[in-house]
């Protein structure tokens, strides 16, 4: 007996006590400040000899609560680095308690502890967001910087990232994820091989974590998704094994609360659905041209409508939002999916996540990858994004295609509708969807000098995206014309522009037709004189070009484009009287990216000659999104292909 | 001053009760292209002597129009004040909302107003507060008006009626109401008297003068044009004194009533003893060093990079500096606590230093004209070297001893002898010759191949720029910038950095670069463009409306010499240019010194901080004279 009764002891303590070496409310044992000097080697600004993250979720009085403990080690090692870490800000949304707050600076054995009144708290001129905040003292190249608070958040328990890789090495990581015994979290590492563990010794809480050294720093590759491509971990509850639900934040569950939020929720008075009648009464007699009315409402609501990229819950209540002719996406959804039910126009409620900031998970159901709405067109096989003034006919963000989404349909059953929900592709659009031709006729004048060049440009799909719907939505002339002169000047940024005209210089005709841009340049910068010859710059008649001369060749990443395009240069020149090109064959380049039996990018000039008429064909396509990290040196090639050709000097010499 | 409240309200309900009289359709599309339209914009200036004591408070009266669906929806207003030295009270804001099949407008008012703390981006820490509300929803065709109190319990900080902004504004009027026996000075700014509508009347003891201006356009807004006090037409008042029962209380009379005023703010400290950590920090600092000049260089160099720019301003505490000693063993203050700390330290260690207030390039006022706290907005530290001042500024990191701060040349210094005298000293501009920036390449070509090896030497603000850059201890990032740097030819070149380092006169940074193919080669001639950058080439200037604003003067020198691959010689060199337009002139040269290299020299020197609009054709001329010559390459020749 007197031998069993401390171990009962320890078994029964053992839960409370590992709870309480994690944190409790408001205490937390940062340990005693240690100290060591590292010098030499490391050439960073800063390293990070730890980030530790505990999330505890817990009750407290019937609350259900999520503290978030966040403790970090810096050592500086250079002014860049103290600049960076002398002062510390902590945000936090309305409702969020900072439950506790300390933070020391040491060197060596001189420890500065942060006072009470050191502790400001203010409100961010640029996004209205709360802080606590507070500068260290006495820094130096070679102090630590440690501080650790911890946030009493609104709980979230359908997903909360992580990135935890950084430039610069991390030493140290550590996350911790404290439940009751009845909540289940589950954890997905992305990028780096690290794993989850879950904790089977406490009784009373559950646990899951993941303890690493040497988090390796992340090195940025060119033509990679960076952001999406860094090391980071996502947990969400994932079990409540007091009701029995699992898969929690399971999409198809997802799916329903949003149908009945758009739909089944929703109460219109009299005056609004007149008003929505009204509305769309407006839009079927408007004189846009899209091909649907679908698109037009689209086009009708972008043009008259403004989306508010905040929580404005007003901003939901169609009568506001027909009132106001502004809407905040909830309220957007609801607008469209009133206006497409009363047109009979059938839909889909499309969430998806941007390819480069957060590739969509199809497999660890968070909301996390729930980032994006846009609204599917079966029939047209054409997607809304009525967050994106300048989306328009379906010519959305191109780093929401070539990715998945959770496609939302909404079926009637009952005087109710129910969602069918599935996950399916938003597709990358073929090159030629998006083309660039630039048609060029040089006019060297008289003595060289007085040189102008004609241009005519056509633009189509994500090329023109950019542009056709500023005609509406830049409303300054002045504004509107300087930016779209960089559609010309783009040839050559220094010379002047002398003329232009525009064409389908509309929102509305994105994705329908061509951009057409023609204009004249003057005292543009391609001819130059050698002594009695000249050197015609016949390259950077195609404007600048993307290089990867001396890219690193082992790559950890996949090259991944954000749309595929295609380019066609045409550039004509009638050489001056009396005057010869001596190296006209210097303008025939190839080079291309074949494999699995396709041909996936090209780059392609030629030259056509007809007395002392001379007419280049340059024609650059890439098909594919991703390309495989194994192909990068043939798609470099191709890349500086151009790259090359933009290089490209012709010599123009007095005939003897 | 209750009749103050009840005239605000009359504001508002009569200029209200007209727009109750307006239709949407009156306003449809009346002002072209502009998304926003100031309709009209009035300040009330009331100033008051109530028990000796000067009041001051300000009403203010905004009416809007929004044109553009782009506005549709919720817009914030954030009215900033700050404590104690002024606060907003009487806010009323409504909305007029169109309802275009009526035809009528809606009023709204608002009734949410929130009162924050706002931190700024710039300063760690000020004393701004925000009242906050918002207009919920605004609409294309709908109006805003709102009316506010602003009482200013410190008049010397305020005093700019400003006339021009980033609205079209249909009217805006100014006006000074002011009891008798308060004499105030009104200046004019990029305007004069009559650019207005001026009156004047008397009502009681009290002294009314208006100021009003219709039809004022945008401000068009451009890149590296003059700050925008530079440009915008604007009255700056002062009070000059007030009587009361006991004479005339001088307020803001003069220069001599600024400082007499700014010293009560050091009377606490005692510039000659720094502190016992500071005191140490500069005996360390000097211990081995002779001359003043060494000692004064060796105390900045320390403040400069050992204290870092942390600015906590609330208050009155954003005018009183901290002790020296605090700031030192902090290792962080704002410009008020280093050139102080910086001061004592060096009146420690001998050296004749003084603290200085200056304005930055941000403002255009002379003290001479405006004796207010609207004249400076900045602290330095003035030194006075073997008969010569010098204006150091320790929370410019990098910046080379003696240099004053780029953003302080031209501008005046109050330098405050002691807590009597002082003088106004102004600071120079640097001369390009000394804002040097000095490119000297060996080339060579393999083959097409141009093959260089460099040596850039920076002095000046250029050094200052490039010292921020080795501030980093990271590597990689710092050669990845170098290296873009010094690129040379094409983006073809592939630089590597091979050394840099802080010099004692210049600071320094040795490459070595290759750019693959950059010569053309065609039979028995080789084409070389020996311009391997072209400085300025994009500063051409089309159709601009404001002057144009540099960082600095400077001296642009390029020299590269090529070696002439064997069997080679030269068949045609580019003619020399030059050009001299006053300010800023150039000079290509090319030369052959021996038969085995070509020697290309450009020189390029602006001498001037502001390109006035009237120079602008020669600017112009000058940049396209550039990139002619830009254009110019050598031919060499296989010899037979």
């Amino acid at each position: 007996m007197l031998k069993t009764y401390p171990l009962i002891l320890i078994f029964t303590c053992l839960p409370l006590l590992l709870s309480a070496q994690f944190f409790e409310a408001q205490s937390y044992d940062w340990g005693e400040a240690q100290y060591r000097e590292r010098k030499g080697s490391d050439t960073a600004d800063f390293f990070f000899l730890k980030n530790k993250f505990i999330y505890r979720y817990h009750f407290v009085d019937d609350d259900f609560v999520q503290d978030k403990l966040f403790h970090r080690q810096v050592y500086l090692n250079s002014p860049e680095g103290i600049e960076s870490f002398n002062k510390i800000y902590i945000p936090k949304s309305p409702g969020e308690e900072i439950l506790a707050f300390r933070g020391r600076a040491i060197k060596g054995q001189e420890v500065k502890e942060l006072r009470e009144d050191d502790i400001r708290t203010g409100t961010s001129e640029d996004n209205n967001a709360e802080y606590t905040y507070a500068a260290f003292e006495g820094l130096e190249e070679g102090t630590v910087v440690e501080f650790y608070y911890i946030l009493r958040e609104n709980p979230t328990t359908s997903g909360i990232e992580i990135e935890y890789q950084y430039d610069l090495p991390v030493e140290r990581f550590e996350l911790d994820v404290i439940s009751p015994d009845h909540l289940v979290f589950s954890a997905k590492v992305y990028h780096l091989a690290d794993s989850v563990q879950t904790d089977t010794t406490l009784e009373e809480e559950n646990r899951i974590y993941l303890h690493t050294d040497k988090v390796p720093a992340f090195k940025e590759e060119v033509m990679a998704t960076s952001d999406d491509n860094y090391g980071r971990v996502i947990f969400k509850l994932d079990q409540n094994l007091y009701t029995g639900n699992r898969n929690i934040t399971a999409y198809s569950k997802i799916a329903q609360n949003v149908v009945d939020y758009v739909a089944n929720k929703v109460e219109l008075s009299r005056s609004t659905e007149k008003g929505l009648d009204k509305l769309l009464k407006q839009i079927e007699k408007s004189s846009y041209q899209q091909t649907s009315l679908a698109l037009r409402i689209d086009q009708y609501l972008k043009d008259n409508f403004n989306y508010v990229d905040r929580n404005i819950p007003a901003l939901a209540d169609l009568e506001v939002v027909l009132d106001n002719r502004a809407y905040t996406s909830s309220g957007a959804l609801r607008l469209y999916h009133q206006l497409f039910q009363r047109a009979g126009i059938d839909y889909q409620i499309v969430y998806t996540s941007n390819r480069a900031v957060l590739k969509f998970d199809p497999d660890f159901q968070t909301n996390n990858f729930l980032n994006d709405l846009l609204i599917y067109l079966p029939e047209k096989d054409a997607f809304i994004d009525f967050s994106d003034p300048v989306a328009r006919n379906g010519v959305i963000n191109f780093m929401l295609t070539g990715t998945k989404g959770l496609f939302i349909q909404a079926m009637e059953l009952d005087d109710r509708l129910v969602a069918i929900s599935q996950i399916m592709d938003i597709p990358y659009r073929p090159a030629k969807f998006s083309t660039d031709s630039l048609l060029v006729d040089v006019d060297f004048g008289s003595d060289f000098y007085g040189n102008a060049l004609d241009i005519r440009r056509a633009v189509t799909g994500y090329v023109a995206r950019a542009f056709q719907p500023a005609f509406e939505l830049i409303s300054d002339e002045d504004d509107r014309l300087e930016y779209t002169e960089q559609l010309l000047t783009y040839v050559d940024e220094e010379s002047e522009v002398e003329e232009i005209d525009f064409k389908n210089a509309s929102g509305q005709w994105l994705g329908h037709k061509p951009l057409i841009i023609e204009g004249r340049l003057k005292n543009s910068e391609y001819v130059e004189t050698a002594g009695p010859d000249y050197l015609f710059k016949i390259g950077r008649l195609i404007g600048p070009q993307t290089e990867m001369y001396y890219e690193d060749t082992v790559r950890l990443f996949d090259i991944e484009n954000p749309y595929g395009r295609v380019y066609y240069r045409e550039i004509r020149f009638t050489v001056p009287e009396g005057y010869e090109v001596l190296n006209p064959e210097k303008v025939e380049m190839q080079a291309e990216l074949t494999y699995q039996g396709k041909e996936w990018a090209r780059f392609e000039s030629e030259l056509l000659q007809d007395g002392n008429r001379y007419t280049v064909k340059v024609y650059e396509y890439y098909e594919g999104m991703v390309y495989p990290k194994e192909h990068f040196r043939a798609y470099a090639k191709v890349i500086n292909a151009a790259a090359d050709f933009n290089k490209i000097t012709l010599l123009l010499r007095k005939k003897a | 001053m209750r009749c103050c409240k009840r005239s605000l309200l009359c504001i508002l309900f009569l200029s209200g009760a007209s727009l109750w009289c307006q239709r949407p359709s009156d306003w449809a599309d009346r002002f072209g292209d502009e998304s926003v339209v100031r309709l009209k914009e009035e300040t009330v200036v009331r100033m008051a002597v109530k028990k000796g004591q000067l009041q001051m408070e300000e009403e203010n009266y905004l009416l809007t129009y929004f044109q553009s669906p782009r506005l549709n929806g919720p817009m914030d207003v954030r009215l900033e004040y700050e404590p104690p030295f002024s606060e907003i009270t009487d806010i009323e804001a409504y909305a007029f909302l169109p309802d275009w099949e009526k035809d009528k407008y809606r009023k709204q008012r608002v009734r949410d107003f929130t009162d924050e703390k706002m931190l700024d981006d710039q300063v760690f820490h000020d004393g701004t507060w925000a009242k906050r509300f918002s207009f919920d929803e605004l609409r294309k065709g709908a109006m805003t008006e709102m009316t506010y109190r602003e009482t200013i319990s410190e008049p010397r900080l305020y005093g700019r009626a400003i006339f021009q902004g980033r609205l079209y504004t249909e009217e805006q009027v100014f006006t000074l109401e002011l009891e008798k026996g308060i004499r105030v000075d009104v200046d004019y700014f990029h305007c004069d008297s009559t650019w207005f509508e001026r009156e004047t009347e008397i009502k009681g003891s009290t002294r009314i003068l208006r100021w009003r201006k219709r039809q004022i356009p945008s401000l068009k807004e451009e890149d590296q044009a003059p700050p925008f006090l530079h440009l915008s037409p604007h009255l700056v008042y002062r009070v000059h004194s007030f009587e009361d029962e006991e004479g005339q209380q001088p307020v803001l009379r003069n220069l001599d009533d600024l400082h007499r005023w700014y010293r009560t703010f050091l009377a606490n400290l005692d510039l000659d003893d720094p502190g016992n950590q500071a005191r140490q920090a500069a005996d360390s600092v000097i211990k081995d060093l002779n001359t003043p000049r060494e000692k004064a260089a060796a105390l900045y160099e320390w403040v400069n990079q050992s204290i870092r720019y942390i600015a906590i301003e609330e208050g009155l505490g954003g005018f009183h500096p901290r002790p020296p000693n605090t700031v030192c063993d902090r290792r962080y203050g704002d410009c008020k606590d280093m050139s102080i700390l910086l001061v004592a330290m060096m009146r420690y260690a001998g050296l004749e230093a003084y603290p200085v207030w200056v304005g930055t390039r941000r403002i255009p006022y002379r003290y001479e004209r405006v004796p207010s706290a609207l004249a400076d907005n900045h602290m330095i530290a003035g030194l006075r070297l073997q008969g010569k001042w010098h204006f150091l500024d320790p929370t410019n990191k990098g910046l080379p001893f003696p240099y004053p701060s780029s953003f302080t040349q031209g501008k005046e210094a109050l330098i405050s002898l002691n807590a009597d005298a002082y003088r106004v000293e102004v600071i120079p501009i640097l001369p390009a010759s000394l804002n040097l920036d000095r490119d000297t390449i060996a080339l060579q070509l393999e083959g097409e191949d141009l093959v260089g090896k460099g040596q850039n030497d920076l002095f000046g603000y250029y050094a200052h720029q490039m010292n921020r850059n080795l501030e980093q201890k990271d590597g990689d990032k710092l050669n990845q910038r170098l290296e873009n740097t010094f690129q040379k030819g094409n983006n073809r070149c592939k630089t590597d950095i091979e050394h840099y380092a802080r010099e004692d006169s210049a600071t320094v940074v040795r490459y070595s670069f290759r750019v693959p193919g950059y010569a053309q080669r065609l039979n028995d001639k080789l084409y070389l463009n020996l311009n391997l950058e072209k400085p300025l080439a994009d500063l051409y200037q089309e159709g601009r409306s404001h002057p144009l604003d540099l960082e600095k003067t400077f001296h642009l020198q390029r020299v590269n010499r090529l070696n002439l691959p064997p069997g080679h010689q030269v068949l045609a060199l580019p003619a020399k240019a030059e050009n001299d337009f006053g300010p800023f002139r150039y000079r290509f040269s090319y030369h052959q010194e021996d038969p085995e290299s070509v020697t290309y020299r450009l020189e390029i020197w602006v001498d001037t901080l502001r390109v006035e609009k009237e120079q602008m054709a020669n600017w112009n001329l000058f940049i396209r004279e550039l990139r002619e010559n830009y254009r110019k390459s050598l031919t060499l020749q296989r010899n037979a």
